[in-house]
């Protein structure tokens, strides 16, 4: 990443359109795996809750990475802008489910 | 890849972190953008908790499947990343100098948000015909309609808006009058619409 040998970068920008393309083809296959726990095959709720929750985290860093560039970017930016909202997420998570799931009578 | 950032080898991490000409070796557009993004996010933050409160308080939840068309938006969510892959392309052949070819991807991933937009106004007309209201539906369950209407509303806005900004673009970069790296901040815009629905559409359709 810090260095201008024109050779390599030549190179890495050759790899470039190869990597959004394999990203995409990621996704896709995702995707597919999304709709088809849901519409093709029927699976206990904790395993599809599973499978959905951990093809969403995939794509999102997929995109993340590639798409926004955070892979090519000084890691610290990453820190800066991923802690916080994964944080956000728990914490709300975390004050929320309790008190709906009172409202509901299950706990 | 040093087409992304600008790195310059002689500048101290002191330099860096005081926040000088570029703070976190990030242009002040790339930056003003990741805040833009950033305060987005927690809005829709802010959306997604709020339909998990209503749907985890709510004693019944109607079945999607049966309502909506789960394979048609599953067909939206395909559009929507191949609309950010040819982003990502658009912005590398800007870089190497192909204007035309970025033009054509631009133009490809314009015409796939237009795609996208008008599948969810399909879904939005098959739902209210169907006799969903913002604050009443027939499924018996007021938050239901409430939060799909908000939320992806709320995104919808965000495609079209897109489109409009990348179509700005796709005219500053055909005039020569915008370079690669304000074609990249249009392109972190457009995989922030793309890596929100990621989360959008299992809440909504599929959990």
């Amino acid at each position: 990443m810090h260095h201008h040998d024109p050779e390599i970068m030549e190179h890495e920008n050759m790899a470039l359109p190869r990597t959004f393309l394999t990203a995409w083809l990621i996704l896709l296959v995702l995707t597919a795996v999304e709709v088809s726990v849901v519409v093709v095959f029927t699976l206990p709720t904790a395993l599809r809750v599973t499978i959905l929750l951990i093809t969403a985290c995939l794509k999102a860093s997929l995109i993340g990475a590639y798409y926004m560039n955070l892979k090519f970017e000084r890691l610290v930016m990453s820190y800066i802008i991923v802690i916080p909202l994964i944080a956000l997420a728990l914490v709300m998570f975390w004050g929320v489910v309790p008190d709906a799931a009172r409202i509901l009578g299950l706990r | 890849m040093a087409a992304v950032g600008t790195h310059e080898a002689e500048q101290t991490a002191a330099s860096r972190w005081a926040g000088g000409r570029s703070p976190f070796d990030v242009g002040w557009g790339k930056l003003m953008m990741w805040l833009f993004l950033m305060s987005d996010a927690i809005t829709f933050s802010g959306m997604l908790v709020g339909l998990w409160t209503l749907r985890l308080g709510s004693p019944t939840w109607p079945d999607r499947a049966h309502i909506m068309n789960i394979r048609l938006v599953g067909v939206m969510t395909a559009i929507l990343i191949c609309s950010s892959t040819t982003m990502a392309l658009s912005v590398y052949e800007t870089r190497r100098g192909a204007r035309r070819h970025a033009v054509w991807f631009l133009t490809a991933t314009i015409l796939a948000g237009f795609a996208f937009a008008a599948l969810q106004a399909t879904e939005w007309t098959h739902f209210i015909l169907d006799g969903a209201r913002l604050n009443t539906n027939p499924w018996g369950v007021p938050a239901f309609s409430f939060t799909f209407f908000i939320i992806t509303g709320y995104h919808g806005l965000h495609v079209v808006g897109g489109c409009v900004y990348l179509w700005a673009m796709a005219h500053r970069i055909a005039k020569g009058l915008s370079r690669a790296g304000g074609l990249e901040v249009a392109g972190l815009y457009w995989g922030f619409v793309d890596l929100v629905w990621v989360f959008i559409w299992p809440s909504i359709y599929l959990l």
